[in-house]
């Protein structure tokens, strides 16, 4: 039946309102509740692309990952009750770290909501926490409005997921209107994020930057998600301003900027961490002072006078006490910034952070941590090794745990959008969905997921729908047989009790072949080398086991709830 | 220390919408005492008055509330030069010797009797949280039935 013949309900509505919004691929998977949704979707396939996961919470993830790697809003989908529970990681995980995510689930039919129905959970309810909003559809009329809400709360002022349960009825109901989307307005009269950032406090803002002698930019996933490369990359110029990164910032400037210095946090470079107690000045540009990046808050930058830009008012002063607060867009407050700032130079300070940058030396931590005699592979060499054939260009996925941190500090990036790991949540399992996500989003990049055993279990299921849907990423399993970092806490704070983290693993080329993916084992660093040479040209996903050093430790490393003064490198 | 803070906010009247603020409130760690929803002299719009106490920040809870979509305006009120009213009603068992005293406290605090039975009678009594304390503290020795107290509602003195 042609699509202009069938007679329009609230499920077309919604993938109508998908393509109008611009949204070219969707994840999901079906169930009894989002049935009508599932149907309709057959009529609209030639314009958005439905990948079917193997786990709804893969759903969230990968719809994330699309997010972070596109810049577009991510869309999932999961019927009611179990299906929209196991998407809450990933909304959660879309919630901590600001990513744009419109989520849609189904729901018992509107007489069974309330009545504990077969499948049915108040999924409003559940997420009100860890989304930016939601809704429970009643009327099939109110439906676009509620659809051009939820994208435009995804996506404007701080982004964040918003989740919309459509019962099963309503979306079976036909919509007897007629459908312009262009014309429905949104109801949301107390909703005006403030993007341009007060005059008067750029103005402060300035007369600190002009003054200081050792400042420092600190920058955060603001500056991605408000797409202000450029204009960072000229204020730091014109000012001539160190610039260090956060694990959510990483990849807004280039590594090789004469301005970028590296990173800061728990695991952030000594030297980075260290010119911020230093610093006589402080830009927090699009970030919320995490406590794994500010160590003890109160030895955080304790000479330093804080600028704080972002776009969410409620970051302002919630952890550090900002002198200059500006609320608003940071690539909006950056143009005002460079337009009257003036040009400086901090030599002196340039030069110092310079001379500790070559001084620190990263090799010398690794020999310092390296287990003697284990004969396995070094995080150190193999991701020097995977930098060197992918000539830093790949787009990195990580999930979480030591390999993240290790990526991190190995993988510096030159472009933004290409380094995707879950940041605020920390959140295992996120990265198998997570590149699925970028390699459709982003179909010529090529996609590298760093994983730990640990996490590469937790959504392992996933590997068919690499197959089924054809995406090629690279899954590099970082294999030590433990849970790494927790294993690393044991040692160092809990007397090398090493409880509950020796990991029993499946072979994971016999688990590549009854996928049908390619799979390879590595055992030493030369034949690790010898498979990434190989790899790096295939045109299809592929598996790599990397067995590496049991015992190895993630350093540098600031203990939790010491001062980043006390970086410790072994 | 747990601090007491009056806090008075506008907004839409969507279904949840309150759900979604005390949620907040819980999730910044303080605790609601009294509670008062109503609707406005604005077309769909519900003013919500809370009495919270806690340790946090009170501006970073302010600010995390106002973040919620459909709140308009959230303020701070000071008790100390606020207006504030609840309203109690409070159902005494009635003992006929202790009666003459137990009127004599309710016209003290200009209560008004709404019904009156051989067995109990149930006042209302409307005044700041500390005045319903008090007529609450005062009749306890008559023995009292039931107390249901509204939320505070609050404006600012003067414009």
């Amino acid at each position: 039946m042609n699509s202009k013949e069938r007679k329009i309900g609230g499920a077309d509505i919604v993938w109508k309102v998908l393509i109008e919004e611009g949204v070219d691929t969707v994840f999901g998977y079906p169930g009894g509740s989002v049935l009508p949704l599932y149907d309709a979707l057959s009529y609209y396939q030639d314009k958005i692309r439905h990948v079917l996961v193997r786990h709804e919470q893969a759903a969230s993830m990968a719809a994330d990952g699309y997010a972070r790697a596109s810049g577009k809003v991510g869309v999932c989908f999961a019927t009611s009750g179990p299906g929209a529970t196991n998407l809450i990681t990933g909304i959660a995980n879309a919630y901590m770290d600001s990513i744009p995510m419109v989520a849609i689930t189904g729901q018992v039919p509107s007489p069974l909501i309330g009545t504990d129905g077969f499948q049915e959970i108040d999924i409003a309810g559940v997420t009100i926490p860890i989304t930016k909003q939601n809704y429970v559809v009643e009327d099939v009329n109110d439906l676009p409005r509620i659809l051009k809400e939820a994208f435009f709360l995804a996506r404007e002022g701080r982004p964040g997921p918003v989740l919309v349960d459509l019962p099963k009825d309503i979306a079976a109901m036909e919509y007897k209107k007629h459908f312009d989307y262009g014309r429905i307005k949104l109801n949301l009269a107390g909703y005006k994020p403030n993007y341009a950032g007060s005059k008067p406090m750029i103005m402060k803002a300035i007369s600190l930057i002009e003054k200081a002698k050792k400042p420092i930019a600190l920058i955060g996933h603001g500056v991605i998600l408000s797409e202000a490369y450029k204009e960072l990359e000229e204020f730091v110029r014109k000012c001539d301003i160190p610039v260090i990164s956060t694990i959510l910032g990483h990849g807004a400037i280039p590594y090789d900027h004469p301005n970028y210095y590296g990173i800061i946090g728990m695991h952030g470079m000594k030297y980075c961490n260290e010119a911020t107690t230093e610093a006589d000045l402080l830009i927090g540009i699009g970030i919320r002072f995490d406590d794994r990046i500010t160590g003890r808050v109160s030895d955080f930058a304790s000479k330093a006078k804080i600028i704080h830009i972002d776009i969410d008012p409620a970051e302002i002063r919630k952890i550090v006490p900002a002198e200059v607060p500006i609320v608003g867009d940071i690539k909006k407050v950056l143009v005002e910034i460079n337009k009257e700032v003036k040009p400086m130079r901090n030599e002196p300070w340039n030069k110092k952070l310079t001379k500790l940058k070559e001084e620190f030396n990263f090799k010398k931590v690794e020999e310092m941590n390296r287990k003697k005699g284990d004969t396995l592979i070094h995080h150190g060499d193999l991701l020097r090794d995977i930098f060197e054939i992918t000539k830093g260009n790949a787009l990195m996925v990580t999930d979480v745990g030591q390999h993240q941190m290790l990526a991190w500090q190995y993988y510096p990036q030159k472009k933004p959008r290409k380094w995707l790991t879950s940041g605020g949540l920390g959140a295992m399992g996120y990265g198998l969905p997570a590149a699925m996500g970028a390699k459709l989003a982003r179909p010529k990049e090529d996609v590298w997921l760093i994983v730990g055993d640990g996490g590469m279990q937790m959504n392992i299921q996933e590997l068919m729908t690499l197959v089924q849907d054809k995406i090629n990423i690279k899954i590099c399993i970082f294999n030590n047989f433990y849970l790494g970092m927790v294993r690393q806490w044991q040692e160092m704070f809990y007397e090398e009790n090493y409880s509950q983290v020796n990991f029993l693993n499946p072979d994971y080329v016999k688990i590549a072949d009854a996928y049908g993916i390619k799979g390879y084992k590595a055992t030493t660093i030369e034949e690790a080398k010898k498979i990434n040479r190989e790899i790096v040209k295939l045109n299809e996903p592929v598996i790599v086991d990397y067995h590496m050093q049991k015992l190895g430790n993630v350093f540098p490393m600031v203990t939790a709830g010491a001062s980043l003064k006390e970086t410790r490198i072994k | 220390m747990n601090k007491i803070y009056l806090i008075t906010l506008l907004t839409q009247d969507h279904k949840g919408v309150l759900n979604r603020i005390t949620s907040v409130i819980r999730r910044r760690q303080f605790d609601i005492c009294t509670v008062a929803a109503n609707s406005t002299e604005l077309k769909g719009v519900t003013r919500v008055t809370f009495l919270v106490q806690g340790k946090s920040d009170i501006d970073q809870l302010i600010k995390q509330v106002y973040k919620i979509v459909e709140v308009t305006k959230v303020v701070e009120l000071k008790t100390e030069t606020s207006i504030m009213r609840e309203l109690a009603l409070v159902k005494i068992g009635l003992k006929e010797s202790l009666k003459s005293d137990l009127l004599k406290c309710i016209d003290a605090f200009d209560g008004e009797i709404l019904d009156a039975m051989n067995t109990h009678i149930s006042v209302q009594i409307v005044g700041n949280p500390q005045k319903i304390d008090s007529f609450v503290n005062m009749v306890k020795s008559f023995g009292i039935i039931t107390v249901t107290r509204s939320g505070v509602v609050a404006l600012r003195q003067g414009l």
